[in-house]
């Protein structure tokens, strides 16, 4: 039988991870402190500076958090691969928009992840359409939606299912969730076309 | 809403291929919708980016390592950066024993269970059980290979023999063969007549060693249908089931 060594095994991540939101919560941190010294040799190799390979290394564990809670992590690789693979993707994507100015000179912003799930058809027709000021806007009105609103719509966003919510939030069940949530993000709506 | 929630079962992966391609076409074609999209992404987008400031927040927390006369800052020495990650790594390894004892992943729970009950087999005072004891004496002796090979041979002459599969189960599980030790395990639960059986729960036991994708889920099932048929294995099957 294998015995226990110094470091959490993946194993042992994956299954806090995939466990109660409040266990989830204690293992990521126990994943973010178990790489953190990725942060440095991002200074050291991408010739970035602190704060921002900082940025790039949590963005990086919570993507990694995610994929895993979505079952799109398949094990094939390590966790330390794979989270080293999406930091350094973060790392360079900070460079380029650093070296290039691009979204100074244009006014458009960097492409969320999401967006990777339309075609390119679909994904061009969207993104013409994305601008700072829209965005920008909407981050002052999430503020103003009420904190109920707010707390749910972010539990969402950390890939909570509408059933998990429910549970954590005292909802009834998760149909109510998802109406309120989606009552939330049409408030929201209304609130940025003010 | 009726958009917003349309917008939302695409990126939520609900609609089939023939939903996502008219929803697609639509983001191509009505720039009203494309625009609702839009909004919908940049939320969602803007809602990361705020989970994001709550995470780093969270995972910045204050620690003891910032006590040490060695604190981190952007230039550090070479000797202090290590002494920082040595002090980290006692952090760590202080942290991992609080959780990785009073939460133990299912993988753990089954070794410790494997190593509490069966490290050794209970000799038969049968005589004519002459290779199932055999079997046990290497198996006790962690002679596996040699055990695996008694167990298996009692097995095919007496395919009745629920001992031999059970045995055999084990000794697969000691060699970590999370896979054939299931095949023995689900053979013994299929087993009738028995006084009690313990296949299924020692099934669970096996899924929960091999931790595979998926096999946590079905552990439980097999626990919840121990209990509820008070199979042997129910006080533990209680105990676990709430864990998993």
């Amino acid at each position: 039988m294998q015995t226990f060594f110094l470091l959490h095994q993946d194993s042992d991540i994956l299954f806090g991870l995939k466990a109660g939101y409040k266990q989830r919560t204690a293992y990521e941190k126990i994943l973010y402190n178990q790489y953190a010294y990725f942060i440095d040799e991002g200074c050291r190799k991408q010739n970035i500076n602190y704060d921002e390979s900082f940025s790039a290394y949590s963005d990086a564990v919570l993507s990694t958090i995610h994929n895993i809670i979505n079952n799109h992590f398949d094990g094939r690789s390590s966790i330390k691969t794979y989270l080293y693979q999406i930091f350094s993707n973060k790392c360079i994507d900070l460079v380029r928009k650093s070296s290039t100015n691009k979204h100074q000179v244009h006014k458009t912003m960097p492409v969320p992840e999401m967006m990777n799930q339309l075609p390119d058809g679909a994904k061009t027709s969207i993104e013409r359409l994305m601008h700072n000021e829209l965005k920008a806007k909407i981050r002052t009105q999430l503020g103003t939606i009420g904190k109920k609103c707010k707390e749910l719509l972010l539990m969402f966003e950390d890939g909570l299912t509408d059933k998990e919510i429910a549970q954590e939030l005292s909802y009834n069940n998760a149909a109510v969730v998802k109406t309120t949530r989606l009552r939330c993000l049409e408030k929201l709506r209304e609130k940025v076309t003010e | 809403m009726e958009a917003i929630e349309y917008i939302d079962s695409y990126f939520q992966q609900t609609m089939n291929e023939d939903e996502r391609k008219v929803f697609e076409k639509k983001c191509e074609e009505d720039e009203s919708f494309a625009q609702e999209v839009a909004f919908y992404i940049m939320t969602r987008d803007s809602l990361r980016e705020e989970l994001l400031q709550q995470k780093q927040a969270a995972w910045r927390v204050k620690s003891i390592i910032d006590d040490l006369p060695f604190i981190p800052t952007l230039k550090k020495s070479f000797a202090n950066r290590w002494i920082t990650y040595a002090a980290a790594a006692c952090l760590v390894l202080a942290v991992s024993v609080y959780f990785f004892e009073t939460n133990p992943s299912p993988k753990k729970l089954a070794e410790n269970y494997i190593k509490t009950n069966y490290s050794n087999l209970s000799l038969t005072m049968d005589a004519s059980r002459d290779s199932l004891q055999l079997g046990i004496d290497a198996y006790n002796n962690k002679q596996y290979d040699k055990a695996l090979r008694l167990f298996k041979s009692i097995e095919k002459t007496d395919t009745q023999n629920s001992d031999a599969k059970k045995y055999a189960g084990l000794t697969y599980m000691q060699k970590e063969e999370y896979d054939s030790a299931l095949l023995q395990f689900d053979a013994l639960s299929k087993m009738k007549g028995l006084f009690s059986n313990s296949g299924d729960f020692l099934k669970a036991v096996a899924l929960m060693g091999r931790n595979k994708p998926g096999d946590r889920d079905k552990a439980k099932m097999l626990l919840q249908k121990v209990l509820s048929q008070k199979e042997e294995g129910s006080d533990k099957a209680a105990e676990w089931e709430k864990k998993l």
